[in-house]
């Protein structure tokens, strides 16, 4: 069954990300599960440069750091307790909605890969613990986990606000392509006032595109506004959904390889970055 | 699902790097100090068993430790020269010489290279925990006995010195503070050369065991002929090698995994050990592996990435380029104590507590492994030993899960058989032998449907008791032969799914 999973870690923007997973939750009438993952390093222990090996030290030094780490991961499995019920106990006041949930030990990574099948949008926080409301950096986990696994990604931010239109940054690409077909079939954003953005240079074949990416949405039901502007991608998007007051960025993340994102970057990145707005990750 | 395994999953290249490498910083350059401290002694003493100047051992540990912290598969393990291979190196080098020791390492690495490429690293599932105590103790027997050689026919001073050696190694980390910051073996190597100096005595010291290293390792191609009769001279001493080399490497790496609760690539292992060992050999450097008492030293002294390999071997050849003068006056009595504490400590003691409570047949498994390896001096045999003897045991037990009822009909007439368990080459005899032939019966019903037969020597066992039968003129009807002849391996395809175990049981 795909559910809606909101990854929790206790940063200042845990509520936010709940709120926007209980919205989803509510329009995909989805259940909504809450993820708290444990991926801590492993205990310190206390430094001992004898150097020297004895009867038993290979059992000794075994146990001695069995305790060590016993003691620790019951103080982490508390905390994350803790902040889950909180987490849960505020969904519930807030919205009655019964949401479950769960801690894993590893890394977020290979958490939400080895959940992939089940989840129908995962809700991340833009800045997680590490990265904190620095607004030059996102969270570092994010693009990792958009880049590895094939669901929606949603990457809260500001405080939120239920949306009632969301953007969509065209270019003309498959990925865009692709993500136009995903948002006409899901019923995600439908009831939503839909902006079809271009950034770059007017032409005949983009205009051709743009109308294909309007009939296609306007198709489904969506009222749909197409604008064509100039400038650095992000820059404009942003203005622009400044300017319309848009509620939600919607973009096709990642379609290209690591290796150009190397040298050229990632408009993705950017758009995370620099949006004020929560932004929607599809693949 | 993709990539469940911490294999599959496509970790970005730039955090996989920091958790590797620089998670754990502090820890990490100390425990190196401490390994690489620790290494010296070590590498000196196994120059000494393969019979070569020290600075082989000691070029080898420098360039196994560091190419290892980049392309092996269990961060924080350490490999240098070790006991285990310098014992098979002996005869090579007094017959041939230590070209041919280079060339041997070359072609070790590139059999341990194949053998990472072919997942052999999976055939460790084989090898028991009983062999693996085995082979653990069996080592640091050997290691104890390497130094034998130091002890006999020697003066009193060198007992004494000894003894003094291993007292200050046991008891100095015992003083409150310093105890835990300066490594003991250390102390006792700057403590016995003092004493040996200032009193003047005449015993013998690392610079009467060879040439010691004076300047960089350097690039060099072994000076051996290259044709078939050189291949021939080195090839069974490099599958020797590479064997006890992987051998000793998986067993360490599976300690280090179990000590330090994460996992490892065994498979890169392989390849990350032959790697290392190629780069030995062009460097001057006799072949090497992993290393248990090591290992554990560098996981006690905090040590858990590859930043702490990589420290050992830095910290190690720094040392000995600059410090070479000084190593030539350290008595080897300083080195058998610290040796000896290494054997101590890489020795299962628990193995001995709990020979009482293991079944018999693991402890002819652990005690046959470690007779062996004492025997041979080549670690790979004790292994082969052990894996064999403790497959027979397995099929010895597994053979009892077999028995033959039967019942005879109303009319007096009929027997029926009911065959229930495992039937295979060791249980076929019991199994024939199971049937009552002199009876004289009109008819027979063997029911083999509850038997799960894995080999021909199950079906020809059949096969025998229904001829038997036949020649005494009795009529034998075999009832589900089918199903039960399916379980043979050979067509058993159904191991990979979830319910083979149910549709074993169905039989």
């Amino acid at each position: 069954m795909s559910k809606i999973i909101a990854c929790l870690d206790g940063s200042p923007g845990t509520h936010t990300v709940c709120d926007y997973a209980a919205w989803f939750s509510h329009k995909l009438n989805a259940p909504l599960e809450l993820l708290h993952v444990i991926d801590s390093p492993k205990a310190q222990a206390p430094q001992d440069l004898s150097g020297a090996i004895g009867f038993g030290s290979r059992e000794t030094l075994l146990q001695e750091l069995v305790e060590l780490e016993e003691r620790k991961g019951k103080i982490e499995i508390e905390h994350g307790k803790v902040l889950l019920e909180e987490a849960e106990k505020y969904l519930l006041n807030k919205f009655n909605l019964k949401t479950y949930g769960f801690q894993r030990r590893g890394s977020l990574l290979e958490t939400v890969i080895s959940l992939e099948e089940d989840i129908r949008v995962l809700v991340m926080g833009k800045h997680g613990t590490q990265t904190e409301l620095r607004s030059d950096k996102i969270g570092t986990q994010i693009e990792n986990v958009v880049r590895a696994i094939y669901k929606p990604v949603l990457v809260t931010a500001s405080p939120f606000q239920p949306p009632q239109s969301f953007l969509v940054a065209f270019d003309g690409s498959p990925t865009a392509r692709k993500c136009i077909e995903q948002i006409a079939s899901s019923p995600l954003l439908k009831g939503l006032a839909a902006f079809l953005v271009y950034v770059g240079h007017p032409s005949q074949e983009m205009q051709n595109q743009l109308s294909w990416a309007k009939q296609q949405l306007e198709s489904e039901g969506f009222t749909v506004t197409t604008n064509t502007l100039e400038g650095e991608v992000d820059k404009s998007i942003m203005s622009y959904a400044a300017l319309h007051q848009i509620d939600l960025v919607v973009v096709g993340a990642y379609g290209h390889s690591k290796i150009r994102q190397f040298f050229i970057g990632s408009t993705t990145t950017r758009l995370i970055n620099r949006s004020t707005k929560p932004v929607l990750l599809l693949r | 699902m993709r990539g469940q395994t911490s294999l599959g999953i496509p970790i970005p290249m730039f955090s996989n790097i920091k958790e590797q490498w620089f998670s754990n910083i502090r820890g990490d350059v100390l425990s190196g100090m401490v390994v690489a401290l620790a290494l010296i002694p070590e590498a000196i003493a196994f120059s000494i068993i393969a019979g070569v100047d020290p600075k082989i051992g000691l070029y080898a540990s420098f360039c196994i430790a560091v190419v290892i912290s980049f392309f092996g598969g269990r961060p924080g393990m350490i490999s240098a020269a070790t006991a285990a291979m310098a014992l098979l190196m002996t005869t090579l080098v007094k017959e041939h010489g230590l070209e041919y020791l280079l060339a041997a390492t070359i072609l070790t690495g590139i059999i341990q290279i194949i053998a990472g490429y072919l997942k052999l690293a999976e055939l460790m599932r084989f090898v028991s925990k009983s062999v693996v105590i085995g082979f653990v103790n069996a080592l640091a027997i050997l290691i104890f006995m390497a130094q034998l050689p130091e002890l006999t026919n020697v003066t009193w001073p060198v007992y004494a010195m000894t003894a003094a050696g291993l007292a200050i190694i046991y008891l100095f980390p015992l003083v409150p503070k310093i105890g835990s910051l300066i490594p003991s073996p250390l102390v006792t190597i700057l403590v016995l050369t003092l004493v040996a100096i200032t009193l003047e005595l005449d015993i013998r010291t690392v610079g009467d065991m060879g040439q010691l290293p004076d300047t960089l390792p350097v690039f060099l191609l072994p000076d051996i002929p290259l044709n078939l009769e050189t291949f021939n001279i080195i090839f069974p001493y490099a599958i020797a090698l590479a064997a006890v080399g992987l051998l000793e490497s998986m067993m360490t790496a599976t300690i280090v995994d179990d000590l330090t609760d994460t996992s490892s690539d065994k498979n890169r292992e392989c390849k990350g050990q032959g790697v290392a060992n190629i780069a030995a050999g062009f460097m001057g450097g006799m072949a090497g592996c992993a290393m248990i008492g090591q290992s554990v030293i560098n996981v006690k002294s905090g040590g858990r990435t590859r930043l702490s390999t990589f420290c050992a071997g830095i910290f190690l050849l720094i040392l000995v380029v600059f410090l070479s003068d000084w190593l030539k006056v350290i008595p080897m009595a300083a080195l058998v104590a610290v040796m000896i504490m290494v054997s101590i400590g890489t020795f299962n003691w628990n193995s001995l507590k709990n020979i009482h409570t293991y079944p018999l047949s693991s402890n002819i498994v652990m005690i046959a492994t470690v007779a062996v390896v004492v025997a041979t001096h080549n670690l790979a045999y004790g292994v082969l030993i052990g894996v064999l003897l403790s497959a027979l045991f397995f099929a010895n037990k597994i053979e009892r899960y077999l028995s033959v009822q039967s019942t005879l009909d109303n009319t007096g007439n009929t027997r029926t058989y009911v065959v229930k368990g495992q039937v295979f080459f060791s249980s076929a005899d019991k199994f024939t032998t199971a049937f009552d032939f002199r009876e004289a019966l009109s008819k027979v019903v063997i029911d083999v449907s509850q038997a799960h037969f894995w080999d021909v020597s199950a079906v020809a066992a059949v096969d025998k008791v229904v001829i038997k039968f036949k020649r005494e003129g009795t009529e034998v009807n075999v009832i589900g032969m089918n199903e039960a002849s399916q379980t043979m391996i050979e067509k058993f395809g159904v191991h990979v799914k979830p319910d083979a175990l149910d549709q074993l049981g169905k039989h």
